[in-house]
């Protein structure tokens, strides 16, 4: 009589996956959090000089031009670089497990959308040490404000921060292709025997809506509508 | 049918202030970072905004270089100017007193201190300040953002970037940013 002998548990993943490319959405979803919460502090601390200046009604804890600078990037960062990434890290996290999906649909894209992030970031956090300093027309950038440059430099903090969240937009595209997908073609994987668990269906508004902010696709009305190859490519 | 007699009832007047048409004209130009008004019918500026209590005044709004707004908390009237088009703008002040105009549309660096004074005055004031503003020289009119940019050249470390204030208006009147005002 044999023994039934069982393959050796594969090797415990090396902590070191959440500083790599990685395409799986539960460490993505990690890297996004831990990235936002990062940058939270720091449009934090930008918060606190705000509010030490605001202790009094004179403008006397920084310049003018400083308390504006600061006062759009604080409005930016939290926006663009914790609130946003935050979200994507928590669907990340939860969209696949909620609809019965091994991955997100894209997973190369995913991760590629994630990397998109420090990068941007980066670069808007680089604006502050630009000749004239960064971006001050506020988180919104109305023209004609946002497209007066003092110094008249080529490369500007306004500039750098129309990049950064251009770059960011990317981000956002993506990721709706991403939740689009997965929710439109990723039914395969849907969790048949409770079906009616919670799908997280109610994300797709969302995710058409940023799609139809920046001008992408609209997401198919029902999954009927969906394009066959879309389904197919799901599994990529 | 209750006859009351009234001093100056809004009949002999026409009707409530609001419902009638503006007989005044008052052009606002709005910059980086001042506030101009001009009486045209009187040939009168000024960098403090006079009005008649309880008649309708009829502004026209322009701005100089980018988004303002033209903003009294105390009338809970607010109306954006926008560069490139002259916007007009009707209201009824009902109360005398002196308030505080506001830049309501962020303007850059000096938008905070966008801000002078409103006077309500009663028609009798408000004529006679007419008569004398006329009399007036032009003088250099307030702005906050002026003398505080001279101030900041001075300065080792100055700041950030910014683009330097208009030069202050030349009005007849330039009005006062210190008094104690109602609201």
């Amino acid at each position: 009589m044999t023994l039934a002998t069982f393959p050796d548990s594969e090797p415990k993943p090396s902590w070191s996956r959440y500083f790599s490319f990685n395409t799986d959405a539960k460490v993505i979803g990690i890297q996004y959090i831990v990235l936002a919460f990062f940058f939270f502090l720091i449009g934090g601390l930008l918060a606190m000089i705000i509010r030490g200046e605001l202790i009094t009604p004179q403008s006397d804890l920084v310049d003018r031009t400083v308390y504006n600078g600061i006062y759009t990037m604080h409005g930016t960062i939290m926006l663009f670089l914790f609130i946003f990434p935050v979200l994507n890290g928590f669907n990340n996290l939860l969209i696949p497990t909620m609809i019965g999906a091994p991955d997100m649909a894209f997973p190369r894209l995913n991760a590629v959308a994630f990397w998109l992030v420090p990068i941007f970031g980066s670069l808007l956090i680089a604006s502050f040490f630009v000749p004239g300093g960064p971006a001050y027309s506020g988180w919104w950038s109305y023209p004609p404000v946002s497209i007066q440059n003092p110094l008249g430099h080529l490369v500007s903090g306004q500039g750098m921060w129309l990049t950064a969240v251009a770059l960011s937009g990317v981000v956002a595209h993506r990721r709706g292709v991403v939740w689009c997908v997965i929710h439109h073609g990723g039914g395969e994987f849907r969790d048949h025997d409770h079906p009616h668990a919670s799908t997280g269906d109610d994300l797709v508004p969302d995710a058409g809506l940023l799609l139809d902010c920046i001008g992408g696709p609209e997401p198919p009305a029902d999954r009927s509508a969906c394009p066959h190859g879309w389904r197919d490519h799901a599994v990529i | 049918m209750e006859h009351i007699h009234q001093d100056n009832p809004v009949e002999e007047v026409g009707g409530y202030p609001g419902d009638r048409l503006p007989t005044e004209n008052v052009e606002v130009i709005a910059r980086q970072w001042s506030w101009e008004f001009r009486y045209p019918d009187q040939g009168v500026s000024s960098t403090e905004l006079h009005l008649q209590v309880d008649q309708p005044v009829r502004f026209r709004l322009v701005s100089e270089d980018v988004l303002h707004g033209f903003f009294v908390p105390a009338f809970r009237l607010k109306q954006d100017v926008v560069p490139g088009r002259a916007i007009n703008f009707n209201l009824t002040p009902t109360r005398e007193g002196r308030y505080r105009l506001r830049d309501s549309q962020f303007s850059g660096t000096w938008f905070a201190a966008n801000q002078v004074d409103v006077v309500v005055e009663s028609g009798e004031t408000h004529a006679a300040w007419l008569k004398q503003a006329a009399a007036l020289p032009l003088q250099s009119g307030i702005s906050d953002a002026v003398e505080e940019y001279s101030k900041r050249a001075q300065k080792t470390n100055p700041g950030w970037a910014t683009v330097p204030p208009a030069p202050p208006p030349q009005v007849n009147v330039p009005g006062s940013n210190n008094l104690p005002h109602d609201a």
